[in-house]
């Protein structure tokens, strides 16, 4: 089957008036089935999740389980694994605290990311590290922003205890070898940790086949709504690690013994569900799980490769523009960011904004990765998705032109 | 009478800004109502002149440019939105 993606588009109604939507890594558009679930649930079927002793709570508490379910089947995992967040970023914040509060990362330990990451991969790992006493050592760069896994050796020693990378770039678009680099970081006892916001979307995925010990992503990138995101946890992890966050609906029991309060944890995902969960979120995710699997994640993957590959051959004619990352083809995923020579990103957006052409510019989150490459005022993204058709690379490039011959050499 | 908006898109009032100066101009443009005065001020390096003039046409203003250097790249220009 090929992905059409111009029966994909009549399932997204901001389409109608022609816009070029390229701003996919930020997040992407909501179909219909997706926001229909979750009006229907919110307005029918709502009720606070689990305990409840009545029909709509149970048929509440079904639904929102289900969805626990219907996302860990996408992830080749089991519900157990799937813990529901806000969004990707909360998930590493919490996977940070989490193997902190737990004695995995321990002063004098080490933390391997990349320099290539988002900060939201990084930012936390930092953060703990500065708490524990542990060092945050960064695998550097090539000269088209991928980080250098060929070093992985040197900086992998027997004092790390946590691996962090990101699954794809949200800036270079370049996949990492995960498998690889999982099995090396089980070979001296570090634990591997996975932003996945860029992969789970575009990409067929399963965690367990891959190696990974902890992964994070969000709904909002993947057709599903804001407000939810995902950490996954091998399921033999979670039942060792204690939470971070405590309160409602983490607990099987509380006690007042004779040593103080006792707390009898509950079992994974509860456990890590601390308070009332994001439920009417958890249906819409649950319904873009099952919109992206009618269409099968290797058409997904294949049809964003297409993309990029016509965007990348029309790059490659035009002097003008320096891309960030690989040039060729076939060595990144859905993901281009570039620059107009002489002119700032900021004035790129808006000039292609005036074209009714949406993509997002500046430094991304990814500020370290900007300034390896030399482009410290940031970059101008292209990312696609499942209704971005041939035409609409067609329509980037000629505005780029156009632009480029309006407003070129201004600065 | 309508209000005076105005926008300064100099090196001295960006530098070390985080906002960007296309989000300023864009949301100026949507809240300038009929009857305001929109005074802009810049320079090229930071917001070029032509960039503002093709926003300001395709967000229905008239416009005068007051004042244009080419050789130094600064300008003033003030719009209002055209009336309907």
């Amino acid at each position: 089957m090929v992905l059409d993606c111009n029966r994909v588009r009549q399932d997204f109604p901001s389409l109608d008036s022609g816009l070029v939507f390229l701003d996919n890594a930020a997040s992407t558009l909501k179909p219909r089935s997706v926001m229909e679930a979750m009006h229907g649930f919110g307005l029918n079927s709502y009720a606070n999740v689990h305990r409840g002793v009545y029909r709509l709570s149970m048929e509440a508490s079904k639904a929102y389980e289900d969805a626990h379910e219907v996302v860990a089947k996408f992830v080749g995992g089991t519900w157990e694994e799937v813990i529901f967040t806000r969004n990707s970023t909360e998930s590493l914040q919490t996977a940070a605290l989490m193997l902190y509060a737990n004695g995995v990362i321990t002063r004098g330990s080490e933390i391997l990311i990349t320099m290539a990451e988002h900060h939201a991969n990084m930012i936390p790992w930092i953060r703990v590290a500065r708490m524990a006493g542990a060092s945050v050592k960064m695998l550097p760069l090539d000269e088209e922003g991928i980080p250098r896994w060929d070093l992985l050796d040197e900086y992998l020693t027997p004092k790390t205890s946590v691996v962090a990378i990101g699954h794809i770039s949200n800036v270079t678009g370049s996949k990492a070898p995960v498998e690889e680099v999982a099995k090396k970081a089980r070979s001296t006892g570090a634990l591997l940790v996975l932003d996945s916001a860029q992969g789970v979307p575009h990409t067929p995925v399963n965690f367990k086949a891959m190696g990974v010990d902890m992964a994070a992503f969000s709904g909002h990138k993947m057709l599903g709504p804001t407000g939810i995101g995902v950490l996954w946890i091998r399921r033999d992890l979670a039942e060792e690690l204690e939470p971070p966050l405590g309160g409602g609906g983490t607990v099987d029991r509380v006690k007042l013994g004779s040593g103080g309060v006792e707390i009898r944890w509950s079992t994974s995902p509860w456990k890590f569900e601390a308070g009332t969960p994001p439920i009417i979120e958890a249906v819409g995710l649950a319904e873009a799980v099952r919109y992206l699997e009618a269409i099968g994640m290797e058409n997904v993957e294949r049809h964003e490769e297409e993309l990029t590959r016509a965007l990348l051959e029309g790059i490659a004619e035009r002097e003008y523009i320096d891309v960030l990352g690989p040039r060729r083809p076939g060595r990144r995923q859905g993901i281009v960011a570039f620059n107009i020579r002489g002119m700032k990103p900021d004035w790129v957006g808006l000039a292609l904004d005036r074209r009714g052409i949406a993509v997002r510019t500046g430094l991304h989150c990814a500020h370290i990765l900007h300034d390896a490459l030399g482009h410290s005022e940031g970059s101008v993204r292209a990312s696609f998705y499942i209704y971005n058709c041939i035409s609409d690379v067609e329509k980037l490039l000629e505005a780029l032109d156009d632009i480029y011959k309006r407003h070129g050499g201004a600065k | 009478m309508g209000r005076e908006i105005r926008l300064t898109f100099t090196y001295e009032a960006w530098s070390g800004c985080r906002d960007k100066p296309s989000v300023r101009l864009v949301s100026a443009l949507m809240d300038a109502g009929p009857g305001d005065r929109l005074v802009i001020e810049g320079e090229d390096s930071v917001m070029p002149f032509t960039l503002i003039l093709d926003t300001l046409e395709d967000e229905g203003f008239d416009y005068d440019v007051e004042e244009r250097d080419d050789l130094v790249g600064t300008y003033r220009v003030v719009a209002y939105r055209r009336s309907s």
